[in-house]
């Protein structure tokens, strides 16, 4: 049974149709990338799954259930994350109130302050720090966190890298490798095409709101993702 | 002079009370409450019906709380949720629609007659403190400054210690982010209403106690903390404390200036902070400082 299933997918910003039939299916423990140009309709996908954008048709499957007529919140207490783009930290509040509010899941697992502290020990020093003074990679581990403290089944993040140091790039993919070895589903949006190819067990090029290419990094090229990026289907 | 300060302190302590609902209302859910007054009057008339009941006023203020929390809650999912979702207008009018219709309401239900709640409570109303220096304090506005010192004491802990706390604030300074945690922001907001109103039963009392009312005497309530408010700004419970300090010590050094100073030294205190919080005029003073440093 796929962790998450999502079947044709559709959504529109005004008369702008930003998603059109998109399906993706997600294995326990699997890790898919969802790549493509800006304004490809990625993160409206991830937004339209996760409850925060009006649903133009389609059908969410979560661990088996259905969750497409439900609400954002009771999507996230399905075990549904969304690490969204810019992090969204509450910047007024501390590490430790970040990571609780996480927790508003009420959904039992493994995770805890102290668990993440241990998954993120660059963060355990931070502990009473305002969310908002920290450095860009800081923020992104506080947002992960965040969004393992509501003990999901399914995480899905948006432009991970964005804005973070290389190093803080590979520490936060560190992390990410962890969480789906412990069978979690990862819905990953990345602008980098080597590390797609490098990390992902299936990889979904977006263009123009629909599906343009759908293969497993073992039989593609960055250049090959690159040309679907654009509407070139690759010989 | 001593005793003009002390007077002033507990008046303060009065106008924070009467100022905390509006504070938090504001502060959490960016919802400038206009039927604030008229909301603490109906508290004052439930607290008033119970107590002709033979209900002692203790427990009416429990009752009272349970039912304006109750109230808070749907006067959210009836009216202010809608409202807030269309823009910063519509929740002023709104909230001002509630008034006139409760302050008419109230009207047509008890009549124009003012009533206190001072028959409830024996000799608390004129027994006093004495100080040294003959100084006599009344214990009531005492017990006020006091139950406003551990109302916002309270709203301040709920707000930075627990669970509840925190998710209000979440849902207050970003929603969408706040239902992707898994918070039911409706609910939360909801509730956040809810204690709102139920400050302001203590608030009710204060004013029943202290003085007599009728059923418009709501709109008095909320310039007063209104102006509160503004003096103090926003951020922590207890910026409104230091707001209602300096709204009553203006008042009062008013007073004690000319008989008729009292309203006009809190309303031209009020005007100062409002103007020196406007940006232009910020800028402006700033420039006048620079080009006398520069002369």
């Amino acid at each position: 049974m796929s962790t998450l299933l999502a079947q044709n997918m559709s959504a529109t910003h005004g008369q702008l149709t930003a998603v059109h039939n998109v399906s993706l299916s997600l294995e326990p423990g699997e890790m898919l990338f969802l790549v493509g140009a800006n304004g490809a309709g990625k993160t409206t996908l991830l937004r339209t799954i996760a409850g925060d954008h009006v649903q133009g048709s389609g059908e969410i499957m979560l661990s088996g259930v259905d969750i497409s007529d439900r609400p954002a919140h009771l999507r996230a207490r399905a075990g549904l994350a969304l690490v969204p783009e810019g992090r969204r930290l509450f910047p007024d509040m501390t590490v430790r109130e970040n990571l609780m509010l996480g927790a508003s899941t009420s959904r039992e697992g493994p995770w805890s302050v102290a668990a993440i502290f241990e998954a993120f020990p660059n963060l355990a020093k931070l502990d009473r720090a305002m969310a908002g003074k920290l450095s860009g990679g800081e923020q992104q581990a506080v947002a992960i966190g965040r969004a393992l403290m509501g003990d999901p089944v399914a995480i899905m993040l948006d432009e991970v890298s964005l804005g973070l140091s290389p190093a803080a790039v590979d520490l936060a993919y560190g992390a990410l490798r962890k969480t789906r070895d412990m069978g979690l589903a990862l819905l990953v949006v990345e602008q980098d095409l080597n590390r797609a190819i490098r990390e992902a067990d299936q990889i979904i090029v977006m263009c123009e709101g629909r599906v343009a290419l759908r293969v497993r990094p073992q039989d593609t090229t960055v250049a090959a993702l690159a040309a679907a990026s654009f509407g070139q289907v690759a010989a | 002079m001593m005793g003009l300060v002390i007077s002033a302190a507990l008046l303060g302590g009065y106008y924070a009370i009467l100022a905390t609902g509006l504070a938090f209302m504001y502060s959490v859910m960016n919802i400038i409450n206009l039927a604030h007054g008229a909301l603490i009057v109906l508290a004052a008339y439930g607290l008033y019906v119970l107590g002709t009941q033979g209900i002692a006023l203790p427990v009416g203020i429990v009752v009272m709380s349970v039912a304006m929390f109750a109230f808070g809650m749907l006067l959210h999912k009836t009216v202010l949720s809608r409202a807030s979702g269309g823009g910063e207008l519509l929740p002023l009018l709104a909230t001002f629609g509630i008034a006139i219709i409760l302050d008419n309401l109230m009207f047509q239900t008890f009549g124009a007659d003012n009533l206190s709640l001072a028959p409830f409570v024996g000799d608390l109303s004129w027994a006093s403190f004495e100080l040294p220096g003959d100084i006599f304090v009344g214990q009531l506005s005492v017990y006020i400054l006091v139950a406003a010192l551990i109302i916002i004491a309270l709203i301040e802990t709920l707000m930075r210690r627990t669970d509840l706390g925190r998710r209000i604030q979440a849902t207050s300074q970003d929603r969408a982010t706040a239902s992707l945690l898994g918070i039911n922001t409706g609910r939360t907001a909801a509730i956040a209403t809810g204690i709102a109103l139920a400050t302001g039963v203590f608030a009710a009392t204060a004013m029943g106690l202290r003085s007599a009312w009728g059923p418009y005497s709501g709109s008095a309530q909320l310039l007063f903390a209104f102006e509160a408010v503004v003096i103090g700004g926003i951020g922590s419970m207890w910026r409104v404390l230091i707001g209602a300090m300096i709204l009553a010590f203006a008042q009062s050094i008013g007073a004690a200036i000319h008989p008729q100073g009292f309203l006009i030294g809190g309303h031209l205190t009020f005007l100062i902070v409002v103007f020196y919080r406007l940006p232009t005029w910020r800028n402006a003073i700033a420039k006048f400082r620079q080009a006398r440093v520069q002369a």
